[in-house]
């Protein structure tokens, strides 16, 4: 039970027309680095605020350190989805308010050293001023390097970032996986950062559709373009034969357990000739896509 | 350390153009109507035989528990509002917690009204040292003591009301308009219903003022209202309690509300 850094029952969180969690129970053990992925609306922010206590729960129960959030958690740092920022004031000043938020007295060279790691030179520029990429990049660093944290709540960090922004990203939080820090990290860029996860939470409308490990995920996917005045009938066959399977224009992918030849032999025998194909191993995309469902009301 | 997160908060406010206007005009002000009363023998108001350092520091202490109303109501709002203006209330609050931000800002607050009704004092000194340079200083602290209490008292109400009006609109010029326009209603309110006025914190708070200020009757641009005054110690102990409960409120409503993240 020590290991274990978020636990929830029955947690449910309902507005006025719109159930946002529905009856999650989920644990979080230390040390691990969980994606939540869903569509927009999905949950996967309501339940970062519920974890960090900017709201509460309306039925059931969390603990995050076996302790109910109510905001205040040292041990905890939360990177929210928006740009929060003093805009007024340099990237230094707003580090410098970090530490002396927490009651510390910040030395120069520390927040010299943190400007550095996240490539902010010009220091006597106002935040306003910044990129949105240069912002999230400071928002990063107040959350993650300003001070020891053992737990991370990452909303949509690759918000804004450019590609050497996402490399760097996966880099810090890769070194802070190997420091044994657990992070929750919610992005619609799941191929982004899918290699650094070791856990996946998939939300569908308020629930969890899907969840596991990375390295636990079996099968493989087949992916055929086949004509498009077939797609009809192939998408009947697979229904009725139980085939879990999603269409991307005149391309297929079917998820597939045996000999993926096998199943190309029926569609022949069906009619459906496809024009090309490939395979590969099942990905956390295609759960994504398997279980993410089609709900795309943003909240 | 406590002193570390005040200055936080003052460094959140640090670079707020509307709050430097504001406090600037408001400190012209102030040496504007010194001007007129100490060196300006035009200006109709001149009257230095009166202006002794004890005698400024009341002028001046007067004189911002009657204009000082928008300054501090600002200060307020904007040592709230910075947070929502801004969208770091999640920051601070999962830092530092619900009551800990509150509190933090609270106490800002009260050490920034103390800080401004102190160098009201300080500034009454040096302007009684500009008028006759070698004139000895002296200050009577059993006048001077009720009028800081008044003040601050007078102050920290009209700062509070800022704070918690920006609070319940979560945003800086809705708290501004809010807390401007409160008194006004209440005033209207108290004109039709007289009794309501015994309720409010405006007549304890004059009632305070006009005890605390009789040094300053002689002054003839001064005019103290004529009312039915309580006891000193009464009309502080009810100032005292609505500004605790102003506060109470600010921090059940931080205590109770939903932060958007």
């Amino acid at each position: 039970m020590d290991n274990v850094v978020i636990e929830t029952n029955a947690l449910t969180k309902a507005y006025k027309n719109t159930i946002a969690i529905n009856n999650i129970s989920l644990s979080v053990t230390r040390g691990t680095v969980v994606g939540l992925l869903g569509k927009n609306g999905a949950g996967k922010t309501t339940l970062n605020k519920l974890i960090t206590g900017l709201i509460f729960p309306t039925h059931g129960s969390i603990k995050v350190f076996d302790t109910i959030p109510k905001g205040g958690e040292k041990r905890l740092g939360f990177l929210s989805e928006n740009i929060a920022l003093y805009p007024n004031l340099t990237a230094r000043e707003n580090l410098e308010i970090v530490f002396l938020q927490e009651g510390v007295l910040p030395k120069r060279e520390q927040i010299s050293q943190i400007l550095k790691t996240v490539s902010i030179k010009d220091t006597k520029k106002k935040v306003r001023d910044f990129s949105l990429g240069m912002k999230r990049r400071l928002q990063i660093a107040m959350t993650v390097l300003a001070n020891e944290r053992e737990l991370f709540i990452l909303d949509e960090p690759t918000n804004g970032l450019d590609v050497d922004g996402v490399f760097w990203l996966k880099e810090l939080i890769n070194n802070l996986k190997y420091q044994g820090k657990t992070i929750l990290l919610s992005s619609h860029s799941i191929l982004e950062l899918e290699d650094i996860l070791t856990d996946y939470l998939i939300f569908n409308k308020g629930r969890i559709s899907d969840k596991g490990r990375l390295d636990k995920i079996n099968g493989k996917v087949l992916h055929i373009e086949i004509l498009a005045n077939d797609i009809d009938r192939a998408r009947a066959f697979l229904e009725k034969n139980g085939f879990l399977f999603r269409v991307d224009g005149s391309t297929m992918s079917i998820t597939i357990q045996d000999n993926y030849k096998s199943l190309l032999k029926v569609l022949y025998e069906e009619g459906i000739f496809p024009i090309s194909y490939y395979i590969n191993k099942k990905s956390l995309v295609d759960k994504f896509h398997q279980f993410a469902g089609d709900n795309n009301d943003d909240k | 350390m406590m002193i570390n997160r005040i200055l936080a908060e003052f460094l959140k406010i640090k670079r707020q153009p509307e709050l430097r206007i504001v406090l600037s005009v408001f400190l012209l002000f102030i040496l504007f109507i010194f001007f007129q009363k100490g060196m300006n023998r035009q200006s109709g108001f001149y009257s230095p035989e009166l202006l002794n350092a004890q005698y400024l520091s009341s002028f001046n202490l007067l004189l911002i528990c009657l204009v000082g109303f928008i300054p501090v109501v600002v200060i307020g709002s904007f040592i709230s509002g910075i947070e929502y203006k801004n969208n770091t209330n999640v920051f601070t609050i999962t830092s530092t917690g619900r009551i800990y931000s509150v509190l933090v800002k609270i106490i800002t607050l009260i050490f920034t009204i103390l800080l401004l009704v102190l160098s009201m004092v300080l500034l009454g000194i040096i302007e009684s040292l500009l008028i006759i340079p070698k004139k000895n200083i002296y200050i009577e602290w059993s006048i001077l003591i009720p009028q800081l209490l008044t003040t601050f008292l007078d102050l920290l109400g009209s700062a509070f009301l800022g704070f918690l009006c920006t609070v319940l609109t979560k945003k800086i010029y809705g708290g501004i308009i809010f807390a401007v326009i409160l008194p006004l209603i209440i005033e209207r309110i108290s004109f039709y219903v007289p009794y309501f006025q015994y309720f409010t914190f405006d007549y304890y708070s004059l009632s305070l003022v006009n005890v605390s200020f009789k040094n300053l009757s002689k002054d003839p641009q001064i005019q103290l209202a004529v009312l039915d005054q309580f006891p000193f110690g009464v009309s502080l102990i009810v100032c005292l309690l609505i500004v605790i409960s102003i506060m109470l409120i600010q921090m059940m409503i931080v205590m109770k509300r939903e932060f958007r993240a």
